[in-house]
């Protein structure tokens, strides 16, 4: 049983199968999806080995880096393409799970399509995902966490990004998901330079609109309801002050419908949300 | 959450906590022999008209009892037999100043009162009829009326919200407080998700409450309802104490406005007035409260009818920490059985007390079953003596004789109008159970013959979308409803009760204002709507052995009952401004009933008892003997 799930896990480091159809075999021999992160971690065939092979297969490079905020040591992961040009880049925010797989795998994504994505660690400042024995330890540590101190350390992770020899330093936008959706839109309320911001069915910032710069775009669900009924009173004010926003809402989506290795994973939304969010980074004006 | 007609009976896991239960006596009152001491008397307002329906309360110094009767059409009262000794007496009814007395019972005592007028009587108002004076003339003012009632009257009285007067930047700024900080003062996170309908309104609903409740007069035109009359002036209110929750060390033992005195506006549930949550009777009278707040003492509480003596149960969770429920019933055994949090994954459990011998058995769902719902947790004992309570994706139903539970899952979780976490449950004569889930305007049903999940889709309320705007329509039907929210054309299932040897199911419609009554055979449904619908909100319903149906109206401190024979509603007022029920239940014992209130906003809990024209008429010649034998002796 388990030459089976190593068979597969082999697949997935060669490109073959997805991320999505590799856990859904391990869950399928192992019962459950914690149960197979225990086996993925336990087995030695955690992310980090299958993440760098599976880069090459996508052929963008990809590391682990590190940045100062304030007094503490960022680390994130970094996804670019193999070209050494000049590329526009992104600030990617994760969940409140912390920096996942999902996540390093979006901004592999990102990097196949031409961009240096930047994935910080924002609970660099608890020691780090990889540290947190669980994923309900991690949501549960970064629940604990005040909020204005991970955009911090998104700016620091900006600030980053603008040295970097392979940065069209002018394009450098955030994307971020749920807990980190909010975090990319206070991320344009703080640093009037940033290109563009895209939330994922995240929250709207109660203050600090006025001094945004960048386009918006949101990506709701429509049973995200406490999220989602929002989207028109952020569109008036924006309207209002000026400032660009955009809105979809995915029909009978949830929240969290991008991530594929979720229960709540929904394959049309999430294909249709990418291709408008690429468009939106890509976007001049 | 996809729809599923899931059955999976599987063994529960007991864990039985005797011994584990430890019983702290906190509250002593001073012990009351039989007494036989009447008090009576006529209230009169200054002009000299006889005053019916007036609440008259009395309360022995040193006690923590209070009695409560009304008056006649004649403007007469008498109490029921009480101890002798000192009382503080004193009558009330909306727009007169509250009248007072002291009262030395020996024997007999006659006590008359006179009211006068109160100028500013808008602090006694219940939350009904401020919701009834609201303006609504305009189509402007007829849709934030609406938005005010669905967004904000769910969890807080609309009397509470209304005694304080802002202008309009200060009724944002409450806004924003509530946006920003949870209901006991925590922050919520600068990230924190914000209310959409809230957020969207925000201003216009600011304007219009500084219209009703700010530095200038009042555009409320009142709208007072009746004071009671008939069978609602016969019965008797006895009312208990709760002690404020000791392991807090605040400096009062009792909330220092109980609402006793509704001169003072209605209490706040802040420091500590909230805990009491839902309250049974057992079969020697004395009534079990679940409690629902954190606490360093209390899992459940006990008060002895005759003393008024509270004393705590604490069920150790995982941790050790007092484990708090929700919900709390009685079966036919006078067992009582009640939800409770062990704090732990899959730990919200079912728990079971006898009442003679304290002793605690807990039972955990198994392995792969939705637990028991966590917030805002219901139970129910159907015809066939099975316990239903709700979990978070539908009902799960316990069998007592083979501690095996069952679940349901609700067929539609999700809809267009919002999710469809479950609130009230009830189990009906036939073993089916029925569950509520109050944003999506469904009433699940668990079919005990086939196994299968159905469900009873309420109609939308008529008249409301064509208020709003087609932006406005927008938002609401983006943000969908919720327990706490609802779209102004939800009706809200919330609570309900069953006829347990009959063929209906009555739902309460919180903003509908009405009964949905469903015929458990045909899942027929009938919406019956309350007496004032539009300020009236029902939160629980039960049904007596004669079929007539109760519900408690958590905003209006009362309780209705409504028979189905003659559809005719009785209103009963309780003696408590700003009590605020969000359960009652019903004892038929020993060939008498008696309706137990816990009030959730004011650390009470109340008897209503039943007294006959024949029963007053005794009281009223007895007293009358008692009063000449004592003239002779002087």
């Amino acid at each position: 049983m388990q030459r089976d799930m190593i068979e597969k896990v082999k697949l997935y480091h060669r490109g073959l199968i997805g991320r999505r159809e590799l856990m859904k075999s391990i869950i399928g021999v192992t019962g459950g999806y914690a149960a197979a992160h225990l086996f993925l971690e336990s087995s030695g065939l955690a992310a980090a080995p299958m993440l760098d092979q599976g880069t090459q297969a996508a052929n963008v490079d990809s590391e682990t880096v590190h940045f100062p905020s304030s007094s503490y040591d960022i680390q994130a992961y970094l996804a670019k393409p193999k070209s050494g040009e000049k590329h526009p880049g992104i600030i990617l925010i994760h969940e409140n799970r912390g920096l996942t797989d999902h996540i390093c795998d979006v901004a592999r994504r990102f990097a196949a399509e031409g961009f240096v994505a930047l994935a910080p660690d924002l609970l660099s400042r608890a020691g780090g995902t990889s540290k947190m024995s669980t994923p309900e330890a991690a949501t549960s540590a970064i629940n604990q966490m005040a909020p204005r101190a991970s955009v911090d350390d998104l700016k620091a992770g900006y600030g980053f990004l603008q040295k970097h020899p392979e940065v069209d330093s002018g394009k450098i936008s955030s994307v971020g998901f749920s807990w980190g959706g909010w975090r990319s839109f206070m991320l344009a309320t703080a640093v009037p330079t940033l290109y563009r911001a895209v939330v994922f069915y995240g929250g709207t910032p109660t203050e600090g609109l006025q001094n945004i710069h960048a386009p918006v775009m949101a990506n709701y669900a429509q049973f995200d309801f406490r999220i989602t009924g929002n989207a028109i009173t952020t569109q008036n004010l924006m309207k209002d002050l000026g400032k660009k926003f955009t809105f979809y809402v995915y029909p009978k989506a949830e929240y969290d419908f991008f991530n594929e290795t979720g229960s709540r994973y929904d394959a049309e939304a999430a294909k249709l949300a990418w291709s408008r969010t690429l468009e939106f980074l890509r976007s001049s004006g | 959450m996809k729809s599923s007609r899931n059955l999976c009976v599987v063994a529960a896991i007991v864990m039985v906590l005797a011994g584990l239960v430890s019983g702290i006596l906190v509250a002593r009152a001073v012990h009351a022999a039989a007494g036989d001491a009447l008090l009576s008397g006529t209230v009169k307002s200054a002009s000299g008209e006889k005053l019916g329906g007036v609440t008259v309360s009395a309360k022995m110094e040193g006690r923590t009892i209070t009695t409560t009767v009304f008056t006649d059409e004649q403007g007469n009262y008498y109490f029921p037999a009480m101890d002798a000794g000192k009382y503080q007496v004193w009558a009330q009814a909306d727009t007169f100043e509250t009248a007072r007395g002291e009262a030395d019972l020996g024997v007999a005592r006659h006590q008359d009162f006179v009211m006068k007028p109160m100028k500013d009587f808008e602090r006694q108002l219940t939350g009904d009829q401020v919701l009834a004076s609201l303006p609504e003339d305009t189509p402007e003012d007829s849709r934030l009326k609406r938005v005010f009632r669905n967004n904000c009257t769910s969890c807080h009285q609309p009397n509470y919200i209304l005694q304080n007067r802002f202008d309009a930047d200060g009724w944002i700024a409450i806004m924003n407080a509530m946006r920003d900080f949870t209901v006991t003062g925590n922050y919520n996170g600068d990230d924190a998700p914000v209310q959409p309908t809230i957020e969207y309104f925000k201003k216009d609903l600011a304007a219009y409450l500084a219209k009703v409740s700010g530095p200038g007069p009042t555009a409320m035109k009142f709208k007072l309802r009746s004071r009671p009359s008939g069978d609602a002036a016969r019965v008797v209110f006895t009312e208990y104490d709760v002690p404020l929750d000791p392991s807090f060390g605040y400096e009062t033992q009792y909330p220092t406005n109980n609402g006793s005195d509704w001169s003072l506006g209605t209490p706040s549930a802040l420091n500590g007035n909230h805990g009491v949550h839902d309250a049974q009777a057992d079969f020697n009278g004395n009534i079990w409260y679940s409690n629902n707040v954190s606490s360093r003492l209390i899992s459940v509480g006990r008060i002895d009818a005759k003393t008024g003596e509270v004393r705590y149960i604490k069920i150790p969770d995982l941790h050790g920490n007092p484990a708090l429920g929700h919900g709390i019933v009685r079966d036919a055994q006078g067992i009582l059985w009640f939800n409770i949090n062990m704090n732990g994954a899959g730990q919200n459990a079912l728990g079971r007390l006898d009442p003679n011998t304290e002793k605690v058995d807990i039972f955990t769902t198994p392995k792969g079953m939705t637990p028991v719902t966590q917030v805002a947790t219901s139970l129910d004992v159907d015809g066939k003596g099975k316990i239903w309570v709700t979990s978070g994706t539908g009902a799960l139903r316990f069998d007592p004789a083979t501690r095996e539970f069952t679940e349901f899952k609700s067929k539609s979780y999700f809809t267009a109008d919002g999710d469809g976490r479950t609130y009230g449950i009830a189990g009906d004569s036939l073993g089916n159970g029925w569950w509520a889930e109050m944003g999506i305007d469904i009433v699940g049903h668990g079919d005990i013959e086939t196994g299968k999940s159905l469900e009873v889709k309420l109609p939308p309320m008529p008249g409301q979308r064509e208020k709003f705007s087609s932006e406005q329509l927008k938002v609401l039907d983006m943000s969908g409803s919720s327990f706490d929210t609802g779209v102004p054309w939800s009706e809200g299932p919330r609570r309900m009760g069953a006829d347990k040897t009959g063929d209906f199911v009555w739902v309460c419609d919180w903003w509908g204002g009405n009964l949905a009554k469903i015929d458990i055979r045909t899942q027929k449904t009938t919406l019956v709507p309350l007496p004032r619908p539009d300020a009236q909100q029902p939160y629980q319903a039960a049904v007596d052995s004669r079929h007539n149906v109760w519900t408690n109206l958590m905003n209006a401190d009362e309780v209705l009952k409504f028979d189905p024979k003659t559809s005719q509603w009785t209103e009963y007022q309780l003696p408590t401004l700003g009590a605020e029920t969000r359960y009652f239940s019903i004892l038929e014992h020993n060939g008498a009933m008696q309706v137990i209130l816990p009030y959730s906003r004011t650390r009470k809990v109340a008897r209503m008892t039943f007294r006959t024209k024949e029963e007053i008429q005794a009281l009223k010649d007895q007293a009358q003997k008692q009063e000449q034998a004592r003239a002779q002796l002087q």
